[in-house]
């Protein structure tokens, strides 16, 4: 039995009831704990999406860096026990909350017609063809594959074929229905951090590196924001 | 006879100009150094131009294109259609008719003489200037200008078209402008320099419209086409066939009528003729030299040489009687106004007025090598005695008044010397350059069928001899009315070298060029070569030359002689002695009739139409109005925005709310 | 479970942020908010590079997060600043740029 339905609730559950309960408290505190309990959540649903790196990633910045920063704050300016929202009139709310429904109304649309007529349902399409040996259109998809993470054709035949078919194989020997499997396994293995890496210091070098340029500069911005300035003579 | 000479010949001076005019800042404590580079770059033009005389002389013409400046895919007129049936099929007919600009030379005898004028009296005043200009503040600027003028004056003789004739038209303008205005700090100078500026530019407006009457009938400017389209029209008109010329204008007499008149418009303003001469006089408040150079010299000649140059045109329009007529009054009217000026300068700059009427006589009447003949010698002798006049001044540390002088033979010699040399020269005193070429111009004026012009002319003569001596007798002559605090003294001989060597062309140029042959002389066969088409009417000769010459003697010399009588011993007075001598010492009120016809009404009209009406109420109102809806709308806008951010939040959710339902179930 | 739900949970939890960013008025609290509204976007980008088989979301999920670290350290020192000026974090008192 699969188990992904069952977990995908669980955790899309605690994500939205963790989210609700943000902009319910008063208190900032506990919305801040309310808070992590949704990237918690979410970082399980990225685990069922198999993106093992992102999770963790997750875990580690949002919930652990990003959020004891927010909490950090909080407490420096004692905004915990002091509660500025002030009720909001009902009708502003129930206006801001009709507009949230008709917005996540939109969103759901699009949800649902998310694979209908898109790339991603032509790429299901095209995966779907069985029978008969490899394809071409297999073929490039695996030299594609290849490609991106930077894998020899020795490396699949050896440590991948033999997962999806006899271990003798190589992948031109395949038919197409283990070739659509194989195609699946390396796929599904790109959520690993060595996948990951590889991409991301290939492709995505200069990217990579102009945020580090990013985080230099809000470094900066952040101390020449909250620095204490000189007190001034009085003369 | 190379291209490369005549470009050292032209960039010369524009090398000096550039040196002094960028660096005068280094140079201005090195005053020999900048004189020094000014004078050679001159120096240099002036041995080109030599060079360029010799194989003019020998009979090589240069029409060369240096570069196209602005060049269209022609196909107007050519000479291919005029011959033959074939016709250029138009490529791309952006613009119809031809249309090329280019930067060329043309060089013929004409060119070659004006080169020579140019380069060698701008030598000299050049060198002249190193004494005169010692000590002033501005000196490397004086300098600058200087060699920009002879700059844009070869332009304007060495062009081939008329376009970059035009180039340099106003780049004598300018040149002038800047000179008259010189010592800015003196309103009036800054006001004449104006003065001179305004005036031209109507001259100027003429030209344009001439150039862009010229470019309508014939699809060019250059001179080459022009003259022979305008040749071929001549004697296709003699056997009645009609012609279409480039341009796709119906071509007639009257056109060419009327782009001739224009043209002469320009020069009229250029050259100081009525009714457009009274920026000369003011623009005497320049340095001395300056009024030697181009305000008697060279670039009031311009008008002059234009005139000459499109001699093919104005004899084909036969619009040169105008010019005539136009030149022989203005001969008379200023003569007429010198006799009443005080001011040393200002004689000098109506006679310059006066002469240069003879030069539009003679170019008018079709004489156009005796015209350009006195162009030369009046360059010599006029640039003689402003340089000479600048030599009293120096004495008399900047008299200019000559009821103020007197008596000064003895204090300044050689002075005296030389401006009785070019005073005698210009009042036709036997066998100096003057007498032979006015007499040549008053010949022709009868020979040619005009007795009217050649009595007015005879009078301007005497009138001329006249008011030349008393400014010979005022200045240098009888009891010495000097302040007592000043001290004459001779210039040095940076000054004075220059004056004697101009003497000796003012005097024997014309013995040497002419001598008794009057038509048939070396200086007509030379610059014959210029004026071709009417070769056959310059070719008559000319007949009792003798006679005329005595006739002229006598006139000059009486005109010296009543002189004597009553300016041997000259008394000023105070007030003028009849009316009409007052009328000529107002200079004819002229400039207070062109101030309350013309400049008063346009002042008034500008301000109280132009500035109070259109300014204030149209422009002012559409910009005022215009902010005005700006605030009100801003006003309204700005409660938009709250400065609360939830506000815009809302804003923008509802935004995204539409788009994305436009896209998602509309689109 | 297909990509269909993973979307949809994706657009609710971006909406809850929407709505808490409409309603609250603590500006820690509307910070909260567009953190989760940043989440939601990547979960949105996660669930898509699994269905294309494609690793460039999951990388761009970790730009997002760089990106939204430098913002959260930014805006919470602005955040810092103004309450050190106005001893106040209510976004409705913040209003200089009133028009």
């Amino acid at each position: 039995m699969n188990a992904e339905p069952i977990l995908f609730i669980a955790f899309g559950a605690l994500a939205l009831i963790g989210a609700v309960a943000v902009i319910g408290f008063k208190n900032p505190v506990y919305s801040a704990i309310a808070l992590i309990v949704t990237f918690f959540a979410q970082a399980g649903l990225f685990i069922l999406l198999g993106a093992h790196f992102v999770a963790a990633v997750q875990v580690i910045v949002y919930a652990g860096a990003i959020m004891v920063l927010f909490l950090f704050v909080i407490m420096l300016l004692n905004l915990g026990s002091v509660d500025v929202d002030r009720p909001k009139a009902g009708i502003a709310k129930g206006a801001a909350v009709i507009l949230g429904i008709v917005f996540a109304l939109e969103g759901v649309y699009i949800a649902v017609n998310a694979s209908k007529g898109t790339a991603v349902a032509r790429v299901k399409r095209e995966s779907a063809v069985g029978g008969g040996s490899i394809s071409a259109m297999q073929l490039k998809e695996l030299n594609k594959i290849q490609a991106t993470y930077q894998l020899t054709r020795d490396e699949i035949d050896t440590e991948y074929v033999p997962k999806v078919a006899a271990a003798d194989k190589t992948v031109e020997d395949l038919t197409a229905d283990e070739a659509r499997t194989l195609i699946q396994t390396l796929q599904g293995e790109m959520g690993k951090t060595e996948r990951i890496g590889t991409v991301l210091f290939s492709k995505f070098l200069l990217p990579f590196e102009v945020t580090s340029l990013i985080l230099l500069a809000a470094l900066i911005g952040v101390i020449a924001l909250v620095k204490r300035e000189e007190p001034k003579e009085v003369s | 006879m190379s291209i490369n000479l005549i470009v050292l010949l032209l960039i010369s001076p524009l090398i000096g100009f550039l040196i002094n005019g960028l660096f005068g800042k280094w140079l201005r404590n090195a005053e020999k150094l900048s004189g020094g580079i000014a004078c050679f770059a001159v120096l240099i033009s002036l041995i080109c131009s030599v060079i360029v005389f010799t194989h003019v002389k020998d009979g090589v013409e240069l029409n060369q294109r240096l570069y196209d400046w602005i060049a269209f895919e022609s196909f107007g007129f050519s000479k291919a259609e005029l011959g033959s049936a074939e016709s250029p099929t138009p490529i791309f007919e952006w613009i119809t008719g031809n249309f090329a600009f280019n930067i060329g030379f043309h060089v013929d005898s004409l060119t070659a003489v004006m080169l020579l004028i140019i380069t060698g009296i701008g030598f000299l005043i050049h060198v002249y200037s190193i004494g005169y200009m010692h000590g002033d503040a501005g000196y490397t600027r004086y300098f600058a200008y200087l060699n920009l003028f002879v700059f844009a004056m070869l332009i304007l003789v060495l062009a081939d078209n008329y376009l970059m004739m035009f180039v340099g038209w106003e780049g004598v303008g300018l040149c002038s402008y800047l000179l008259i205005g010189f010592w800015y700090e003196k309103k009036s100078a800054t006001d004449a320099g104006k003065k001179a500026f305004i005036v031209n530019r109507i001259g100027d407006f003429g030209f344009l419209l001439g150039m862009f009457t010229l470019f309508a009938a014939f699809g060019t400017l250059d001179f080459i086409p022009i003259f022979e389209q305008a040749e071929f029209f001549e004697r296709a008109e003699s056997t009645g066939s009609n012609l279409v010329f480039g341009g796709n204008t119906q071509f007639g007499a009257s056109t060419l009528a009327v782009a001739t008149l224009l043209l002469f418009v320009g020069a009229v303003g250029k050259s100081a003729q009525i009714p457009l001469y009274v920026w000369l006089p003011d623009a005497m408040e320049g340095p001395t030299p300056v009024s030697a150079l181009i305000h008697a010299a060279t670039m009031v000649t311009a008008g002059v040489y234009m005139v000459a140059r499109s001699s093919v045109l104005f004899e084909i329009a036969g619009t040169g009687d105008v010019v005539a007529w136009i030149g022989v009054l203005t001969a008379v009217f200023a003569a007429i106004m010198a006799l009443a000026a005080n001011d040393i300068k200002r004689v000098l700059a109506y006679s310059t007025v006066s002469q240069l009427g003879y030069m539009f006589v003679g170019v008018g009447i079709g004489a156009y090598a005796s015209g350009i003949f006195h162009l030369m010698t009046h360059a010599f002798f006029k640039g003689l005695m402003f340089l000479t006049a600048g030599s009293v001044m120096h004495a008399l540390s900047n008299e200019l008044d000559m009821r103020k002088m007197g008596g000064l033979r003895s204090k300044l010699p050689i002075t005296h010397v030389t401006f009785l040399v070019g005073a005698l020269a210009i009042s036709g005193f036997p066998l100096l350059s003057g007498f032979w070429s006015k007499d040549e111009i008053l010949h022709s004026a009868w020979e040619k069928g005009h007795p009217i012009i050649y009595v007015i002319g005879l009078v301007t003569a005497f009138l001329t001899a006249f008011y030349m001596f008393r400014l010979i007798f005022g200045t240098f002559y009888g009891k010495s009315r000097v302040d007592a605090n000043v001290h004459p003294h001779e210039s040095p001989p940076v000054m004075w070298v220059p004056l004697a060597i101009l003497a000796i062309p003012s005097a024997l140029i014309g013995l040497a060029l002419l001598s008794w042959k009057g038509h048939d002389s070396a200086f007509h066969h030379f610059i014959g070569g210029a004026f071709v088409h009417h070769g056959e009417k310059a070719a008559h000769h000319a007949d009792n030359v003798l006679l005329f010459m005595a006739i002229s003697s006598i006139v000059g010399i009486a005109g010296i002689a009543l002189a004597w009588v009553k300016y041997r011993d000259w008394t000023p007075l105070d007030q003028p002695r009849s009316a009409i001598h007052k009328l000529a010492a107002e200079k004819f009120y002229v400039d207070e009739i062109y101030n309350a016809v013309i400049v008063q009404p346009i002042k008034n009209a500008s301000q109280f139409v132009l500035w109070r009406g259109v300014d204030v109420s149209i422009i002012d109102g559409i910009v005022n109005g215009v902010a005005f809806v700006v605030r009100t709308v801003g006003g309204s806008l700005r409660r938009f925005q709250t400065g609360v951010v939830q506000s815009y939040i809302v804003s923008m959710v509802i935004g995204i709310i539409i788009f994305l339902a436009y896209y998602l179930f509309i689109r | 479970m297909s990509l269909e739900w993973y979307l949809a949970l994706s657009a609710l939890l971006f909406t809850v942020g929407v709505i808490g960013v409409l309603i609250r008025r603590n500006a820690i609290i509307i910070f909260m908010c567009i953190e989760l509204m940043l989440n939601a976007a990547n979960l949105a980008f996660v669930a898509i590079s699994r269905e294309l088989g494609d690793p460039s979301g999951q990388v761009f999920v970790f730009f997002v997060m760089t990106v939204a670290a430098a913002e959260v350290a930014i805006g919470l020192a602005i955040i810092v600043s103004v309450f050190k000026h106005r001893e106040t974090v209510n976004v409705d008192e913040v209003d200089s740029l009133k028009g």
